[in-house]
């Protein structure tokens, strides 16, 4: 969508403000042959709730309530039981398993 | 070995690798990631590698893709020692012989599937004609993405774009296809499709095929199946 599309929710609830300004930078970027397209612009609470459960259960958040955490970046799959993430959240991730300590010897 | 034997032994070898070792860090911190590989990968065949975490499966696979640099030891794809190529050099051989699938697709977002499985092509300079563009299409409808070829990675499910970045590391008909964990990020249906897919693409293409993968599920796909433990090929 672009940022004139007054019918479309994500752009219409916009800030006021915001969406002038968009509109000027657009209107001038069309001026040389630029389009301006809108990926994602205002939300709903209840979209925005619902985009957040979606993260939740595809990237696992919430494991850190039973202690789970992911280890390492490139391995999604991978969780380990670490208890005081019930209380203080997960600790970072290792970017991969060369990066972790307990790899070293 | 007499010469016979030995360039006989390269023609049925897609890669190979010897006394491979890999170490990163240093002093305390010191990870030893290979320990001594030796490793024939035999052309028009499906190898899994398998592992646990750490167990030096990446590491591997980068060092025979000339992602990385191995510590000591040597590699050798379709016949050349990647220890004797500089880093254009080197560049340019991965462009023309080695295919790369990731766990991330790695699709570029802004071209559309069409798009992106014709780039390694026009990265290497060639000339995209009629024919390439059938041989593209062909691809995509072996994969099942030829309906979607018109458009962009965010369009498309996870699945589709994993077959996509298939068929772009197939258009340059590379020497080895490495996918490095490439069913990572999917769903079971949707994993056991691409799986099916880099299975064939070995039998009835011809296509040698590696893949990393921590799971036994995924490496029973596989002709043959490497299993790595501390650096070493348990």
């Amino acid at each position: 969508m672009t940022v004139f599309d007054d019918e479309i929710p994500a752009v219409a609830n916009l800030d006021p403000h915001l969406l002038g300004a968009l509109r000027q930078a657009a209107a001038d970027a069309a001026g040389d042959g630029v389009e301006l397209v809108v990926n994602s612009g205002w939300r709903s609470p209840e979209y925005q709730e619902r985009l957040l459960q979606r993260a939740v259960s595809k990237y696992g958040e919430h494991g850190a309530t039973y202690g789970l955490c992911q280890t390492y970046g490139n391995e999604p799959w991978h969780y380990e039981l670490r208890p005081e993430a019930m209380v203080h959240g997960c600790p970072p991730m290792y970017a991969d398993p060369t990066q972790d300590p307990r790899m070293q010897q | 070995m007499t010469t016979t034997t030995r360039q006989a032994t390269q023609e049925t070898l897609a890669a190979s690798a010897r006394g491979l070792t890999k170490t990163y860090g240093g002093g305390e911190a010191q990870v030893h990631a290979l320990r001594g590989i030796d490793l024939d990968l035999p052309r028009g065949r499906f190898t899994a590698i398998m592992g646990p975490s750490g167990s030096g499966k990446s590491t591997l696979m980068h060092c025979l893709a000339g992602l990385d640099q191995a510590g000591g030891g040597t590699v050798t794809v379709a016949g050349t020692d990647l220890g004797s190529l500089d880093d254009d050099t080197l560049t340019i051989f991965r462009r023309e012989h080695i295919g790369f699938v990731f766990q991330s697709y790695n699709l570029l977002p802004m071209l559309t599937a069409g798009q992106n499985i014709l780039l390694p092509l026009e990265l290497g300079g060639r000339r995209i004609d009629d024919a390439t563009r059938e041989r593209a299409h062909a691809l995509a409808d072996t994969l099942g993405v030829a309906d979607r070829l018109g458009h962009r990675p965010a369009e498309l499910s996870g699945g589709q774009q994993q077959r996509v970045a298939i068929a772009r590391a197939l258009i340059t008909r590379p020497d080895l296809l490495f996918a490095d964990e490439p069913t990572g990020n999917l769903d079971s249906t949707t994993s056991a499709e691409v799986l099916d897919h880099l299975r064939r693409s070995a039998r009835e293409l011809g296509q040698t095929v590696v893949m990393v993968t921590h799971e036994r599920d995924a490496a029973a796909y596989a002709d043959d199946v490497v299993t790595m433990q501390d650096g070493r090929i348990a």
